[in-house]
């Protein structure tokens, strides 16, 4: 009882900021204040901001796929051995707050800054929640014996992972992907430092809205940051993931 | 050996990656720190450490009763309430600093009701609430998955026929139990404080925690080596008290 009524409370405390600082985007909303840039928030935050937003978007999608290409070998080889130090090694990136890694990739890479470079490092942040997930999958479901199993049965090696492991997989990949995605979608901590002003994602476009515009255009800013990546957690959430970022 | 090399080598491009993309960099950074800067570290490391201890402990109190009642069952209320739960996790520093500044700030939304609140969201209190606020779903979320591998019910009640008291039962039952997850989310909720910084840039104007004194030092004052050297001492933090938290496990 204690516990129902409390999570209540914790619900409407989590969704009540929100909504009085999504609604500020609506005309007329006492605590919004005026504006100062003329046209409506949300014309305003798509012509100054939309190609931040489409950038991410794209960003999104690669790092989600190349941290699946790279990661999910390294989850079933973590999986099978449960080997502490690979397991250690690959949550570098966790255990590391992203602004000392930041300073550390620019220090060493900052000839090659851009894009892929941004892209190359939320790839890292977000391998070791691929790595983890995939590793707990095959585990879970004790893969090495249902794959031996297979081969007695007489399936070739290849044909053993087709059928068995591919299935065993599915769903810790997909929600490997779609978590993936929306933590580089919401990454702050390392792409303000490594993002090039003119090359710069949403979140750092969020942070020059909040800082420089007024409430309403920071209001359509968070709308449209919310829009693509509430489903996906959602998503991430059904399939069967952990919707942990590191913020 | 061989055997070994065979079996491991699908995880060498991930090991790579974070050797190149973390391992190098931090060495290298270490390699070329100024050692007297570490002093200049320690005040504002001081208040990372207040601050991330504070938000993690809170946050794990305040979580452990949904934390429970989420790990009892399954069910519409406990869908929902996990699927609010969510979108929090989404959100950036920055993103939760500014709904501070749209509920708290020197003209938001509680002070029109409340005139004393104005201006909280730059104080202490407006950033204990936006750390809280971004902790407390993450801690629920790890604290019932821990739970839900331990039935404690179910001791609870053999402990309670075998006729153990309630104290006794929350001293030798409950406590032995919890004790490891509360370390680990704990500790979960710890790292993620001591990185965090988006939160801090838009609100604390007049406490500066070690991840904004490095972006000070590196955007706004120019000091490249100054910069790197706060950025081993916070990285060695957070290593240290994953290593702490990995023994007391």
């Amino acid at each position: 009882m204690i516990g129902r009524v409390w999570s209540a409370v914790l619900a409407v405390c989590l969704l009540v900021p929100v909504l009085v600082a999504a609604v500020t985007v609506v005309p007329g909303v006492p605590w919004a204040g005026p504006t100062s840039e003329g046209t409506g928030p949300f014309a305003y935050v798509l012509g100054l901001y939309g190609p931040y937003w489409l950038r991410s978007a794209f960003l999104a999608l690669g790092v989600g796929g190349t941290a699946l290409l790279v990661g999910t070998p390294a989850g079933v080889v973590l999986g099978r051995t449960r080997s502490r130090v690979l397991r250690a090694w690959l949550s570098t990136p966790l255990v590391v707050p992203g602004i000392a890694l930041a300073v550390g990739i620019v220090a060493l890479w900052g000839a090659v800054r851009g894009l892929l470079l941004l892209a190359a490092a939320h790839v890292l942040v977000v391998l070791p929640l691929v790595v983890r997930t995939v590793a707990a999958a095959v585990q879970g479901a004790d893969l090495d014996a249902l794959l031996q199993q297979a081969r007695v049965l007489g399936e070739s090696p290849a044909r053993a992972w087709w059928r068995v492991g591919v299935p065993v997989l599915r769903r810790p990949l997909l929600a490997s992907l779609l978590m993936a995605a929306a933590v580089s979608w919401g990454e702050f901590n390392v792409t303000f430092l490594l993002a090039t002003p003119d090359r710069a994602t949403f979140p750092a476009a969020l942070y020059l809205a909040f800082t420089t515009n007024s409430l309403p255009v920071g209001g359509a800013a968070l709308v449209l940051f919310l829009l693509p990546v509430v489903p996906l957690a959602w998503l991430a959430q059904a399939v069967g993931g952990e919707a942990r970022q590191a913020a | 050996m061989a055997e070994h090399a065979r079996r491991t080598a699908a995880a060498w491009p991930a090991v790579a990656w974070v050797a190149l993309g973390a391992v190098v960099p931090l060495l290298a950074l270490a390699v070329g720190a100024a050692p007297g800067a570490v002093f200049q570290a320690l005040p504002a490391l001081g208040r990372s450490l207040a601050l991330s201890l504070g938000v993690a402990a809170g946050a794990v109190l305040l979580a452990l009763p949904s934390a429970a009642w989420l790990a009892r069952g399954n069910g519409r209320w406990r869908t929902l309430f996990r699927a609010v739960l969510t979108v929090p996790l989404t959100f950036s520093g920055v993103v939760v600093g500014f709904l501070f500044i749209v509920l708290l700030g020197r003209a938001g939304a509680l002070p029109r009701v409340l005139p004393f609140t104005a201006g909280w969201a730059y104080g202490m209190v407006g950033l204990l609430l936006a750390y809280l606020y971004f902790e407390i779903p993450r801690a629920v979320l790890a604290l019932e998955g821990a739970l839900r591998t331990v039935d404690l019910a179910a001791l609870d009640e053999a402990a309670a026929v075998l006729g153990a008291g309630r104290l006794e039962r929350v001293r030798r039952v409950h406590w032995p139990l919890l004790r490891p997850a509360l370390v680990e989310v704990t500790g979960l909720a710890f790292s993620v404080s001591l990185g965090s910084y988006g939160v801090a840039l838009l609100l604390a104007h007049r406490f500066e925690i070690l991840p904004v004194a490095i972006y000070e030092q590196w955007a706004g004052l120019d000091h490249p080596e100054v910069a790197a050297t706060f950025a081993v001492v916070l990285a060695a933090t957070g290593g240290l008290a994953n290593l702490v938290l990995q023994g007391r496990r």
